[in-house]
Formats: structure tokens, C-alpha cells, sequence
């Protein structure tokens, strides 16, 4: 891979944990478990067409690693794989049928994803079916930051390109 | 398959809808008084009938105080990063429970009847 690819990889992990960290030092508005603004994910929706999904995805594992090493636990380290796993799967899938005024929904299609992973994940490790009442709130609220976060990629991907005056890599 | 943007808000705004009935419909349902099931680590460790409570008390687990009041429970302290167990307040009936996620703590409000007791307790 070329030198510029690498450091754009550097550059959008670095990103991402920051983001990532930062946040969590915001108070959440509403006391739900695994509510959150999920802006790290910016970083995840334009990674995809900026580097390809394979790099794409060795910048969220970086981000998801190293923020468990720096600010978690090995519990929350499973719930962030989780959901980002999920949402990274589908945002994998769909990524090449919304494209320019319409990739925002990525952003949402991706937060559902990322949300009802981390629940069943919840779900599983207390071994509580009770949490899945606060389902339809993990949803209200991933469709609302997702529109957010993809809305932030979307107007932020074409001015990247041009900075960086990038042609997509094949894969 | 022609998804233009209005559609896609149209299909997003709907589940926002969806999701705002579906929290309704949950706040509506169960009612007030119950048992009191606190987990820890998955296992039961406390059950306690509200109706029976007369003076309120509080249980110390390992990293988290729960206060029982005959009207509810609640999350008094923890030493999680987030203390969102603390912030999610009273609970009094069978709807939502109060989870600790970091330190694997839950608390249910079960109704019907239940028994007053503390089980196994301990390590």
C-alpha cells in the first residue's frame, strides 16, 4: 500500500479514538444503557469510500482496541466489537447503493445495526430478556444520531476528496 | 428499487414514529407495587416484596447501593464510569430495569406475589 494510504489509515484511527474518547466524557441526556452520539462513526462511514473496506475496517478495529486499552474494560470492549461489528458488516453490504446525496442513510441503517448488536450482546451477557424493553428507545435514538453522523460524513466526504485529491482504490 | 431521499426520510421518520408509539405503549402497560429482584452477575441474589417494605433500607452489593423504598427502587451509588444505573431513578412496576452494565448489575420489578426474602447474599 502506498505511503499515502498508510498515513490516511494513521490519521483516521487517530481520529476516531479521539472522537471516540472525547465523547465519552459527554453526559448523556437520556439514562438508557448504550445510548449514545456515536460520532466515532463518521470517521467508519467516510473510511469507506476514502480507503477501501478492508483498510475501512482495520481503522475501526484499531479504534475499537486501543479504546478499550486506553479508556475500557474487557467488558466494554465486547459490546463496542459488537456493535461494531454489526454495524461494519452492513455498511459493508450496502455501502455501493447509497452513494452522494443519499449516503447518509448509511449513518442510520448502520447506528440500528450498531444499537440492536450491542442490546442482544447486553441481553446475552446479564442473561436478561427484561433489557429489551428499552429496544424501541436504542432505536428512536440510532435513527436520529445515525441521520447525524451520516449527514456529517456526507457533506465531509467530497471536500476530503478533494483535499486529499483522492481516486477510490480498488478494494 | 429507485430509494430517493424523500423516501428514505419518509421510511426513517416512520421508525422514529414506530419507536415513539412502542415506548408509549410500554410506559402504559404494567402496574404499580411487585418484587423486587435485584441480579448480580446474572444470578439472583435479593428478592424483596414492596408491600411488605416499612421503613426504607439499602443493600450494599460489591460496587453498588441500592436503596428499597415501598414505593420503588433505586440505584443510589455506583462506582461505574457512566452512573447511568443512578440517573435511570425510581423504578415502581414491571416495566423498564435498572442496569449496571459495567459492574453486571440488574434490577427488576417482577409483580404478582413474591417472597420476602434475601437469597444466598455473600460473594
Amino acid at each position: 500500500m502506498n505511503t499515502k494510504k498508510l498515513v490516511l489509515c494513521g490519521v483516521l484511527s487517530a481520529a476516531a479514538l479521539g472522537i471516540s474518547i472525547a465523547e465519552a466524557q459527554i453526559p448523556v441526556l437520556i439514562a438508557v444503557p448504550g445510548i449514545k452520539l456515536g460520532l466515532a462513526n463518521i470517521v467508519t462511514l467516510i473510511a469507506i469510500p476514502l480507503l477501501g473496506r478492508r483498510r475501512a475496517g482495520a481503522v475501526l478495529l484499531v479504534r475499537i482496541v486501543l479504546g478499550a486499552v486506553f479508556a475500557g474494560t474487557g467488558l466494554s470492549f465486547l459490546y463496542s466489537a459488537a456493535g461494531g461489528a454489526c454495524c461494519f458488516a452492513l455498511l459493508c453490504a450496502l455501502s455501493r447503493f447509497f452513494t452522494g446525496r443519499r449516503f447518509w442513510a448509511l449513518g442510520v441503517l448502520g447506528a440500528i445495526a450498531h444499537n440492536s448488536a450491542q442490546l442482544l450482546c447486553a441481553v446475552l451477557v446479564m442473561n436478561s430478556r427484561y433489557l429489551l424493553w428499552y429496544a424501541p428507545w436504542l432505536l428512536g435514538a440510532a435513527v436520529l444520531t445515525g441521520a447525524l453522523t451520516g449527514l456529517a460524513a456526507q457533506l465531509a466526504l467530497p471536500r476530503l476528496k478533494r483535499a486529499l485529491k483522492f481516486t477510490a482504490p480498488r478494494k | 428499487m429507485r430509494l430517493t431521499n424523500k423516501k428514505l426520510i419518509i421510511i426513517f421518520a416512520g421508525l422514529l414514529l414506530l419507536s415513539a408509539a412502542w415506548i408509549l405503549t410500554l410506559r402504559l402497560g404494567p402496574e404499580k407495587g411487585g418484587t423486587a429482584q435485584i441480579y448480580v452477575d446474572g444470578v439472583l441474589r435479593y428478592e424483596i416484596d414492596l408491600s411488605r417494605v416499612e421503613k426504607e433500607y439499602e443493600i450494599e452489593l460489591e460496587h453498588n447501593t441500592v436503596l428499597i423504598t415501598r414505593g420503588g427502587v433505586r440505584m443510589l451509588s455506583a462506582d461505574c464510569p457512566d452512573g447511568l444505573c443512578i440517573r435511570q431513578g425510581l423504578i415502581s412496576s414491571g416495566a423498564y430495569p435498572i442496569v449496571c452494565l459495567p459492574n453486571r448489575v440488574e434490577i427488576r420489578i417482577v409483580s404478582g406475589g413474591g417472597f420476602d426474602a434475601a437469597t444466598g447474599g455473600g460473594a
